[in-house]
């Protein structure tokens, strides 16, 4: 087990390493350097935009600022935010728990709903209740986080005042981003679910679980579902990249601070050196969390553990 | 006096009619409800865009401050915004605006996405690796935040923001083109183009890619739904269509000031947005089911 889990981290290490480097090319290699596309637009002369280049460093030679700008981030140097002045990481990290808090509880969402969702499709197959449980998660697939959000808070918000409609702070004000974003999730989840439980329940073993005579509710609960959820767990890695990506609109929506929030008014300001940290810091999380859902798939299957892959 | 056989001759079984793969699909398409649902409501919504210019009752850029934020009525079926503007007219056009980000953001991803795993399937190798690595890196940024870094890049517009949205979908197909190269080009047609002397350029587009065209398709249509849903909520953030352009996520935008006073801004394109993403997601679903179920998830 060990073994697996070195193996899977040494693989992670060049990933990172080459999303890292992706992140300084595209920022370098494109027509215009980032203090000519800061500048050019609010129509600054051709001596500040050399001032900003030289403070940039942006006129030393590529490969020079590529092992500046790798030895920079070991070192847990990701620079300074062009408005603020402060350092990118620490702009970042204050910003990060907010985020995290809101992933986790939308995948805390997501999960439920998904999985309530799929194994009662799967249970009433071809029933009404089945088509009632994939409409919703075809509808959440399909319905855009903005509009849903700004939907629950003319609901909850203004007209029954029940919840905090912005802002930051405790269970209520986490309650509707949350399902906001776990909602949109949750189709996903359920779709899979279904067709994953679906699948099991042919199977032979459990045609011998009910031949033993073990009521439904033990076949469905020890047998089945152990096994239909396996897959869910790759699919949960994913969706956190989906929750990571999703957190950008809804912490718009919602006015909440994050990561998501930070990266967006970053672009419209121009901060290079901020959305450069923060596109990295979110890709290096989402590859984290891959690696983990991956050690995690190999404890819940055995099959996979005593092969070793 | 007849001999009887000492054997009973056995009789040849008529082979069953060999059915035309399209017209199978056609019939798995046409029995799935849902798909016909979609493909309805899409080609409604295709229609109303398509004929904006001539059914929207009001030009969607015309400013009528004396109209300002008015409700529902006979003269505005959707209201009016801030500036006065029809918002029914503004959501006709709107429509244009989606449905061509859709067909333009897939057409980015689809047309280089295939051709690099038609590429990488067939020749192998270090191309392979390289192809496939190179995507690997593409995934390891979540879907939005890749497009994202390259609306920064980029610059923020409407186009920029087809092309964000664009690439972001190129790793999907090659990886989905590549694994059915490698299935398809074990088959004898292959070997025998090959044996026959066909050039590679010939052989991958005359004998693999129509064989490998079915999970494309597929694929294609439930990834218009996220480019339009993607597209959409980057014009929310600001970062895509720009002011005065009636496009639903910007138009989403721009009433969520006046949500208390005047909802109606943005329920209806929200409302536009969500029968858009879902008639094309059913149709997909729909396609996925004809063409190819083993795609099915």
């Amino acid at each position: 087990m060990l073994q697996l889990i070195g193996k899977r981290l040494l693989a992670s290490i060049p990933m990172v390493w080459a999303v890292t480097t992706l992140v300084f090319l595209a920022l370098h290699l494109l027509p215009g350097d980032p203090a000519e596309l800061m500048l050019a637009e609010s129509g600054g002369s051709a001596e500040s935009i050399a001032y900003l280049r030289t403070q940039l460093g942006l006129d030393e030679p590529l490969h020079v600022q590529y092992t500046r700008f790798l030895l920079n981030i070991v070192r847990g140097d990701l620079g300074r935010s062009l408005f603020t002045n402060r350092p990118v990481l620490q702009t970042l990290l204050e910003q990060l728990p907010s985020t995290i808090e809101l992933a986790l509880f939308a995948m805390l969402v997501a999960l439920a709903l998904g999985t309530g969702l799929g194994i009662l499709a799967a249970l009433n197959h071809n029933s009404w209740v089945d088509n009632v449980c994939m409409a919703i998660a075809v509808a959440g697939v399909s319905m855009p986080i903005f509009w849903s959000g700004l939907l629950l808070i003319l609901l909850f918000s203004w007209t029954l005042h029940w919840l905090p409609a912005t802002g930051q702070g405790g269970m209520r004000h986490l309650l509707m981003p949350a399902f906001v974003l776990g909602f949109a999730s949750a189709g996903t989840i359920a779709r899979l679910v279904r067709s994953s439980l679906l699948e099991v329940l042919y199977q032979e073993y459990i045609t011998t679980a009910r031949a033993k005579g073990l009521t439904e509710r033990v076949i469905l609960t020890r047998h089945a579902l152990k096994n239909a959820l396996i897959p869910i767990m790759t699919v949960v890695g994913l969706q956190f990249g989906f929750l990571l990506g999703g957190a950008v609109v809804t912490e718009t929506v919602f006015s909440r601070q994050g990561i998501g929030r930070l990266i967006v008014d970053a672009i419209l300001w121009k901060d290079f050196p901020l959305v450069q940290g923060g596109v990295l810091l979110a890709a290096v999380i989402y590859t984290l969390v891959n690696l983990l859902v991956d050690i995690s798939y190999a404890f819940a299957d055995p099959r996979l553990r005593h092969s070793g892959l | 006096m007849t001999k009887r056989r000492p054997f009973p001759i056995p009789t040849r079984k008529r082979p069953p009619p060999r059915e035309i793969p399209p017209l199978v699909t056609r019939r798995r398409l046409r029995r799935n409800r849902g798909a016909l649902l979609g493909l309805l409501i899409l080609a409604l919504m295709a229609l109303a865009a398509a004929l904006a210019p001539f059914i929207a009752p009001y030009d969607p850029l015309a400013v009528a401050p004396e109209a300002q934020l008015k409700p529902p009525s006979a003269a505005h079926w959707a209201g009016t915004d801030l500036f006065g503007r029809d918002v029914f007219s503004r959501l006709l056009f709107g429509g244009r605006v989606s449905l061509l980000v859709g067909v333009v953001a897939v057409l980015i991803a689809s047309v280089p996405g295939t051709a690099l795993g038609l590429i990488a399937g067939y020749y192998r190798g270090w191309v392979d690796s390289l192809t496939m690595r190179v995507m690997d890196l593409m995934l390891s940024f979540p879907g939005i935040l890749l497009a994202l870094g390259i609306v920064a890049l980029l610059g923020p517009g409407l186009f920029n923001v087809m092309i964000a949205v664009g690439i972001a979908g190129i790793p999907s197909y090659t990886r989905l083109v590549r694994g059915s190269v490698l299935a398809v080009e074990k088959n004898l047609y292959v070997r025998a183009a090959r044996t026959i002397g066909c050039r590679d350029g010939r052989i991958l587009l005359w004998h693999i890619l129509p064989n490998v065209l079915a999970p494309i398709v597929v694929l294609s249509t439930l990834d218009m739904a996220w480019a339009i849903l993607n597209a959409s909520s980057l014009s929310f953030l600001g970062l895509g269509a720009q002011p005065p352009m009636p496009e639903w996520g910007a138009m989403l935008s721009e009433g969520r000031g006046f949500m208390r006073q005047a909802p109606w801004i943005t329920i209806a394109p929200g409302l536009a947005i969500m029968l858009t993403v879902l008639s094309v997601n059913l149709l997909g679903d729909g396609l996925r089911d004809a063409l190819d179920p083993r795609l099915r998830t």
